[in-house]
């Protein structure tokens, strides 16, 4: 029961963040139906299995909200800012009552959200057939049923008419149900000068597929049981694997007895089965046609119910994927363990053993890291709760505005990148965007806008966060630099070096602390997060044009490739992402530069960093070095390696605490003879290079 | 219910307007048995036609029998859109007439479910 309750937790966070984005839409949009439909249903559902799963307090809070929505989609209320809040304010509480300790919920916000809607409910209660919440409870157990095919005959009896029942509204009351395909009979209607014409002679054939089972489509007719003859049967698939069984006709092609040719010819020859029985006089027409319906509307579900199946996913623990990509993490050590073994072997069977694995494990590399991608979407809409709420809190009209919310990421970066995001976008709107007044003054429009898009860019994604607002103000971060003894008052900065300062910790130039931001922490914990995804972070700011902050984080953090180089006796590992060549660096080359640590290539100068030197390695240079170059923000910085030994699927593992923190390096793998290989941060030991070299 | 014969040169046209469900249906089967002995070729204008039940689709079908039986033609010569939904909420939309008409010629033929 515990796991079932976990299952219906997951499905409730989900529920909750689709209405919440649901709400936010249809206050911009309040007559839109579909929205309000979409909200119903997801309230709906988390009362519907909260009671299945035992959380009946839920259920019962839930059933007021829900019934007001109920009242919006039949027009008997209209949508206002006041049911928009209450209902948001309602997820809180939901998402308080679902989770495993409670944590956050607030007995009285409940009970005053709980009143407020009742009361609304109640006011509209009196016009409407107000259903009972008990039966209602179990609607979505009944809703759980599988798909199936009825076949009805519904045959009133003739003085149905009299008894005030309209037949055509109980037909209507299947169609509700589920897909509906109704044939009204009329071979028993008397020839004209016979016909009582307040009697009813029609019967009819329905075929309907429903989830909703054979209870449901009896209780349709529930008033009219006795007046009338009602036959319901279940249609069952063709065969158990849904695999038609095969013509006769069709056998014979198959075997080569007779052409596709012959067969067609024969075919157009022979009368159609319901030709022969009209004429024959054995059936109307009209019950051919119905037989007709019938197995072209079951043809036409099972076509839709295969599509659907082809499309289905299925929800498995995160945990499980997490292991599956460990286990494959080693797997992928034990291929190169297996390479380098068929290598020195000289096998050629074995050699060819360990391609096959080296390619099949790359394969299952992809695969397993593809199944933790997810789009960055869902992190999205969070926000524009957020920014609904603290824009309204601060007195401030802020928009956002999101784009590439399909952009795929690794889920644990995903998972890591809420709270630098959310950081980040508070500032925006708390430091960022002037109030309304100000930016009319300012000659820009009342409402403010934060721009929020995710965009693929190698192997990284680089998501930024642009605002209207008043921009950063260069002086007032110098000033309160100067006074917290960060620089000197003299130092001569440029403005990226000034935006830099806020990341120092403790920072603010807020004048005042909010609940939103002031308190100095914040920016430096944003860089901290954004460092531990091996992402970067830059800022960009115009004064009164607004600010943009770019974050660049890597697709993922578990296994990625790398080309691995050696130096002295000591392997390291680059991201083959961002190496754009190798070329050789001789005596002579270095010679011609003057001993700067500078590279010609093809006429253009690039920098380099001699890591044998940067990292107080024994030996000297070999005669031939080899430069890997990095595309490093739209400038090429070499390293100069002893060799270059390959491309390598590379594991990533973390360093210990010891060596966390060192600057420059961004983890460790296992090479398949078990060395270790320090994995290189190119940009941050290009950064050291160039600080060095300044202050020398 | 309000109804009118308008009679024309090939034939006459019925005009059936108002509500036509159970209350009338006396009343619409003496019109429509007056228009039918009055004329080899009766047209129905339901363009009028408000509102109805299954009573009106009944006779309708019985009287357009009778008319082919009796060698007549009757035909739906306008509807409105409430009279669509009703033919189609009553599930007499088909591709083929029933047995005592010529499968190609019924009132009901050409319907969908989409109106």
């Amino acid at each position: 029961m515990d796991n079932a309750k976990e299952i219906f937790r997951e499905e409730a966070y989900e529920l909750l963040e689709e209405l919440s984005s649901t709400l936010l839409e249809l206050e911009q949009q309040p007559d839109d139906l579909d929205l309000v439909g979409k909200a119903f249903r997801a309230l709906h559902t988390i009362k519907g299995s909260g009671a299945m799963f035992g959380f009946d307090e839920l259920a019962g809070f839930v059933h007021d909200i829900e019934t007001v929505f109920d009242r919006i989609r039949d027009g008997g209320l209209q949508v206002t800012k006041k049911i928009i809040d209450l209902t948001l304010a309602s997820c809180d509480v939901i998402k308080s009552m679902v989770s495993p300790d409670g944590e956050g919920f607030n007995a009285e916000l409940q009970k005053q959200i709980s009143e407020q809607f009742a009361l609304m409910a109640e006011e509209k209660a009196d016009t409407g057939d107000e259903e009972s919440s008990p039966e209602e409870g179990t609607e979505n157990a009944e809703s759980e049923k599988p798909l199936t095919t009825h076949r009805i005959r519904f045959r009133p009896e003739k003085d149905l008419f009299l008894s005030g029942t309209n037949p055509l509204l109980l037909l209507n009351e299947l169609r509700d149900l589920g897909d509906c395909s109704i044939t009204g009979q009329t071979d028993e209607i008397p020839p004209f000068a016979e016909m009582d014409p307040e009697n009813c002679y029609t019967y009819w054939d329905i075929i309907i597929t429903t989830d909703r089972g054979m209870a449901a489509i009896k209780d349709v007719f529930i008033f009219i049981e006795d007046g009338c003859n009602l036959e319901i049967d279940t249609i069952k698939p063709e065969t158990e694997d849904g695999a038609e069984s095969k013509k006769l006709g069709e056998i014979l092609v198959e075997r080569g007895d007779v052409t596709p040719q012959t067969l067609d010819h024969a075919l157009g020859a022979q009368k159609k089965i319901g030709e022969v029985l009209v004429e024959t006089g054995t059936v109307g027409v009209g019950i051919v046609a119905s037989a007709l319906a019938e197995q072209e509307h079951v043809k036409r579900v099972q076509g839709e119910r295969k599509q659907f199946e082809v499309s289905s996913s299925i929800r498995v623990a995160a945990g499980k994927v997490d292991t599956l990509v460990d286990l494959v993490g080693e797997m992928v050590t034990v291929q190169a363990r297996l390479t380098q073994t068929a290598a020195r072997e000289k096998n050629p069977e074995l050699t060819m053993i360990a391609e096959e694995v080296e390619r099949l494990t790359a394969e299952l590399r992809d695969n397993t890291m593809s199944i933790r991608m997810l789009p960055i979407g869902t992190t999205f809409s969070k926000f524009k709760r957020v920014v609904r709420d603290l824009s309204a809190e601060l007195g401030k009209d802020v928009a956002l505005i999101t784009e590439g919310a399909e952009t795929e990421l690794d889920k644990t970066v995903i998972e890591r990148l809420g709270d630098p995001l959310m950081h980040l976008i508070r500032n925006c709107i708390d430091h960022g965007i002037e109030p309304p007044e100000a930016r009319e003054a300012a000659g820009k429009p009342r409402q403010g806008t934060i721009y929020l898009s995710a965009s693929h860019s190698g192997a990284h994604v680089v998501i930024q966060i642009d605002d209207d607002g008043a921009g950063m103000n260069t002086e007032a971060i110098r000033g309160r630099a100067i006074e917290r003894d960060l620089i000197k008052p003299d130092a001569v900065l440029s403005d990226k070096e000034i935006f830099e300062l806020v990341f120092a910790p403790g920072f603010s130039t807020a004048q005042k602390v909010t609940s939103v931001s002031g308190r100095g922490v914040g920016m430096d914990v944003v860089r901290q997060n954004i460092d531990a995804l091996r992402g970067t972070i830059d800022i960009s700011s115009d004064k009164s044009k607004g600010t943009t902050v770019t974050l660049k984080l890597p697709l993922t953090l578990a296994i990625i490739d790398g080309l691995l180089v050696q130096v002295a006796s000591s392997y390291y590992v680059l991201p083959l992402s961002i190496v754009e060549e190798c070329i050789e660096l001789s005596r002579e080359d270095i010679e011609e530069m003057h001993g700067k640590q500078v590279a010609k290539v093809r006429g253009e100068l690039v920098p380099y960093v001699c890591l044998r030197e940067h990292f107080s390695l024994d030996g000297s240079r070999p005669s031939l070095e080899q430069i890997a170059i990095c595309e490093l923000d739209d400038q090429r910085v070499g390293f100069v390696v002893d060799s270059v030994i390959g491309g390598h699927q590379t594991v990533i593992k973390n360093l210990g605490k010891m060596y966390r923190n060192i600057d420059g390096l961004s983890g460790a793998t296992i090479l398949g003879d078990g060395t270790v290989a320090l994995i290189l941060d190119p940009g941050k030991l290009a950064q050291q290079v160039e600080q060095q070299v300044a202050v020398a | 219910m309000k109804h009118s014969i308008v009679k024309e040169s090939e034939g006459s046209t019925l005009v059936l307007q108002g509500d036509l469900s159970i209350e009338s249906a006396g009343a619409v089967k003496e019109a429509l048995q007056e228009a039918m002995e009055q004329a080899e070729s009766l047209a129905v204008d339901l363009s009028g036609f408000d509102s109805g039940d299954l009573s009106f689709l009944q006779l309708l079908c019985s009287a357009h029998r009778a008319s082919v039986q009796n060698n007549k033609k009757l035909s739906i010569s306008k509807q409105s859109d409430a009279f669509k939904h009703l033919v189609v909420a009553a599930g007499f939309c088909r591709a083929k007439g029933c047995t005592e008409v010529s499968a190609e010629n019924c009132l009901w033929i050409g319907g969908s479910e989409d109106g």
